[in-house]
């Protein structure tokens, strides 16, 4: 009797195992602390390294980010705000240096000028740098938002906002950041979408 | 039945011993032919094509250039020329110069990782240049290196 208990009991642990492995989230509806707290736990984060210079990748699910920028108090009419959010897919990409003292803007920089070309740049072009790709397609980012810490940390970060596009829809999708300051060239992160659609629903009233 | 069990065991102990003392004194070398790795590994592709779309638009503003006239005095107009198509071609050097910087780190590193992973001692980089004169090709690992290279920048790894 006391076997069979043991055999019932490894078979429900592996079962459970296997669930929580591939756990469904889509529709699981949380409320704003809800939310917050399973992203901050589940979120999707790709490292890579090149040379010193570090690249963490977080993907902020367009709720999160609309929580993010409205915190609390939220009327009827945020409702509609909170659909525009969900029409993109926001990237957050830190870059930064165990060897850099002061703002990442500055480091290696030979020069004032090149510091004014680097925010020149950030404004400008940088979103071109930054693509998403398949087999088939390449999508190209919508807008690179960049704030300032003035030296407060030795982190550069950014948010990188795409529209939502059915290149989600495949398996894994390739985002290259082209890294033009610090000489490390293209930078590849393998986006497993699964992982990018598998978010619970906001409810927000 | 005992006695059995000791030769096993001895044997056992004497196999292990001498898998030991191979592993401490044999070097794992392999060799890399660095030409095939740098030509094919994919980042050297994006920044090529990358290098070219540039060179061309440098291209057209030089033709755009030619075709008009700058100074009323043709040799003057034609230093102007000179010195435009100098500038370019700095640009172009430059530009090429920090790409393959980019190219030749990231073959560093990965080679570099994947030396510690597979656990080698050396890994030798061939360009045909005569440091190598002669490999045996069983320590050829060329092809999974690019392999490894390639999935590595692709973030697959």
């Amino acid at each position: 009797m006391k076997e069979n208990y043991n055999i019932y009991l490894f078979g429900l642990s592996l079962i459970l195992a296997l669930f929580s492995c591939n756990t469904n989230y889509t529709n699981t509806v949380y409320n704003p602390d809800q939310y917050k707290a399973w992203v901050g736990k589940h979120r999707l984060i790709l490292e890579e390294q090149i040379d010193d210079i570090a690249f963490k990748l977080s993907y902020l699910p367009g709720d999160f980010k609309f929580l993010m920028d409205f915190r609390t108090d939220f009327k009827d009419q945020d409702i509609a705000t909170q659909t525009s959010y969900q029409d993109k897919r926001y990237f957050k990409l830190d870059i930064s240096s165990e060897h850099a003292t002061g703002d990442m803007l500055d480091y290696k920089a030979q020069s004032q000028q090149e510091i004014s070309g680097r925010l020149e740049y950030i404004l400008s072009d940088m979103k071109n740098d930054f693509y998403i790709y398949n087999n088939a397609d390449t999508i190209y980012c919508q807008d690179v938002h960049y704030e300032r810490n003035y030296g407060l940390n030795n982190k550069m970060s950014l948010m990188v906002t795409f529209a939502n596009n059915p290149i989600f829809n495949e398996n894994t999708v390739r985002m290259v950041y082209h890294e033009r300051f610090f000489n490390s060239g293209p930078v590849t992160f393998n986006l497993d979408c699964k992982a990018l659609n598998n978010i619970p629903q906001l409810k927000i009233k | 039945m005992k006695k059995i069990l000791a030769s096993v065991l001895f044997v056992w102990l004497l196999v292990l011993t001498a898998y030991v003392v191979y592993d401490k004194t044999s070097d794992k070398v392999v060799y890399i032919d660095l030409i095939k790795v740098h030509d094919d590994f994919e980042l050297t592709k994006t920044l090529s094509e990358e290098y070219d779309v540039i060179k061309k638009q440098q291209q057209n503003i030089m033709d755009s250039l030619v075709t008009k006239k700058h100074f009323e005095d043709e040799a003057e107009n034609m230093q102007y020329l000179r010195s435009q198509n100098n500038q370019f071609l700095t640009n172009m050097e430059k530009i090429s110069a920090t790409y393959n910087n980019q190219i030749w780190k990231r073959i560093n590193q990965y080679v570099g990782e994947y030396g510690k992973k597979n656990k080698l001692d050396f890994v030798f980089g061939i360009k045909g240049e005569g440091n190598v004169m002669y490999s045996n090709e069983a320590y050829d690992l060329t092809n999974e290196m690019v392999q490894y290279i390639n999935s590595r920048y692709e973030g697959k790894l």
